[in-house]
């Protein structure tokens, strides 16, 4: 159905900026308007590709649970290989962000326990590596730039 | 808030004052943690009319921060006549009758703080003795016998001590707060607990000494602001937080818009006569930026949870992608 939700968001920003903003006086107010806008912005744009880019991250998760289930015992290895054998059961978003969860807190677990190990460099290097493409993914690229020049 | 709570309460603080009569309360935006407010006010003193521009800092309904207002008002009282510029306080109040939260009340100090136009108007072409003045009263924060200022309130670190403490004051209020795992910061954590520097001295620190939360006139600092977060610490911390990625205004790598980071290490060592090192810069840079993701993640909390309904709570939780971006970076 048209207009899609996403068109429905950035339609709502529009007019906010075109037909509320001029009438507010406070500067406060004026101010939120403005962070309500940016926000409608970046839901609008995450919003039909949220379900892929949880099934694609989830995915990614999983082949560095593998990996960190090879080189570690124990029961993180345990945890890992199991999160590693499951599949995303349903497209939902709830659903998928679950497993999301799972898996980001068992990558998070798998890091800590490998900093400072030289003989793991290579899974840790591989684990910021991936947080990083993901949390780029995420970026609603705001900040300023990232080289210090 | 409105005008006649104002008078209200300025009448129950100056007895002495007859006629008062307030007008422009208006809330300044930015500030995610305790709300900001301006007002003007003028009263007659025997025969004589009197006026200023008051700031009220009030605790807010949710923050991004669960602050002590009472430190907050302490050093900005401890630092009058101290050489770094500070609005003179009048009040400290803690009864909700007045402005239905507590607040502090001070002088309003000329200025402007918003980065967006200070960067816009290029510092109105004072980018330099600006960015020279900056560094000079962080040294002078930094050289501040804090026991004879009066702020031996705060506690003391020892010199080795004062990464451990930052690292498990951020770390327990993200536990706290985080509404999902967090595997960037818990990585950033792990790594600041194996690099942690000792500090060269122990000083007061201000923790969020940046470019929007110092006033600027000219070509110079009116008034330090936002100490919410200053406490005894490394005062390589402050140097640290200045060059964040987050404060990069200007779109280039100049920190807070004003200067590159080697001249900014090169103007504090003169101005403190204290070494940075870099190494423990980059170590109170990871600290900073996880710091800044967690008090994000606080405010994101209170968002869901509904005791916050400020969009800039939503908004800011945004923001962390990059934070986290930065961190990974950082400890690479």
């Amino acid at each position: 159905m048209r207009p899609t939700g996403d068109e429905v968001l950035r339609g709502i920003q529009g007019s906010l900026l075109t037909y509320v903003l001029p009438e507010l006086q406070s500067p406060y107010a004026r101010s939120e308007l403005m962070i309500i806008s940016a926000l409608l912005a970046i839901v609008a744009g995450e919003y039909d590709g949220a379900a892929q880019g949880l099934v694609d991250e989830n995915a990614a998760l999983r082949a560095l649970a593998a990996r960190g289930a090879e080189a570690l015992d124990g029961d993180l290895a345990g945890e890992l290989r199991a999160l590693a054998g499951r599949q995303d059961a349903s497209v939902r978003l709830s659903s998928l962000r679950e497993t999301n969860e799972a898996l980001r807190g068992a990558i998070a677990r798998l890091g800590v326990a490998i900093e400072g190990d030289g003989s793991l460099a290579g899974l840790r290097a591989a684990v910021l590596d991936r947080l990083r493409e993901e949390a780029e993914a995420r970026s609603p690229a705001l900040l300023g730039p990232r080289s210090d020049g | 808030m409105r005008e006649e709570q104002v008078a209200a309460y300025l009448a129950h603080r100056m007895p002495e004052a007859r006629e008062i009569e307030v007008s422009q309360v208006w809330r300044i935006p930015g500030g995610a943690s305790r709300e900001t407010w301006s007002f003007d006010a003028t009263w007659r003193e025997g025969k004589a009319r009197a006026g200023r521009g008051f700031i009220v800092r009030r605790d807010p309904e949710a923050s991004l921060l669960e602050t002590e207002r009472y430190v907050e008002f302490r050093i900005y009282q401890s630092l009058q006549g101290s050489g770094v510029p500070v609005p003179e306080v009048f009040w400290l109040e803690t009864d909700a009758q007045w402005l239905e939260r507590p607040f502090f009340m001070m002088a309003r100090l000329p200025g402007e703080a918003s980065p967006q136009t200070l960067v816009g108007s290029h510092f109105g072409g004072h980018a330099d003795a600006i960015a020279q003045h900056k560094v000079e009263v962080l040294a002078r924060i930094h050289g501040l016998d804090w026991r004879s200022a009066g702020l031996d309130f705060l506690e003391e670190p020892a010199p080795d001590a004062c990464a451990g403490a930052e690292i498990d004051r951020w770390e327990t209020i993200m536990r706290a707060q985080a509404l999902e795992p967090q595997p960037a910061l818990e990585l950033g954590i792990a790594w600041l607990k194996q690099h942690r520097p000792v500090a060269q001295r122990v000083t007061l620190v201000h923790a969020d000494y940046r470019t929007g939360n110092l006033l600027i006139e000219g070509d110079r600092i009116t008034g330090v602001l936002d100490w919410e977060m200053a406490h005894l610490g490394d005062p390589l911390e402050d140097v640290a937080w200045i060059c964040l990625r987050s404060w990069r205004w200007a779109g280039d790598a100049r920190a807070g818009g004003l200067l590159a980071r080697d001249d900014l290490y090169r103007r504090y060592e003169a101005a403190s006569g204290l070494r940075v090192d870099a190494e423990a810069v980059r170590f109170w840079e990871v600290l900073g930026n996880v710091k800044l993701a967690v008090i994000f993640l606080t405010g994101a909390r209170s968002f869901v949870e509904g005791r916050s309904k400020d969009a800039m709570h939503a908004f800011t939780a945004h923001l962390n992608a990059d934070i986290e971006s930065e961190v990974l970076r950082l400890i690479a």
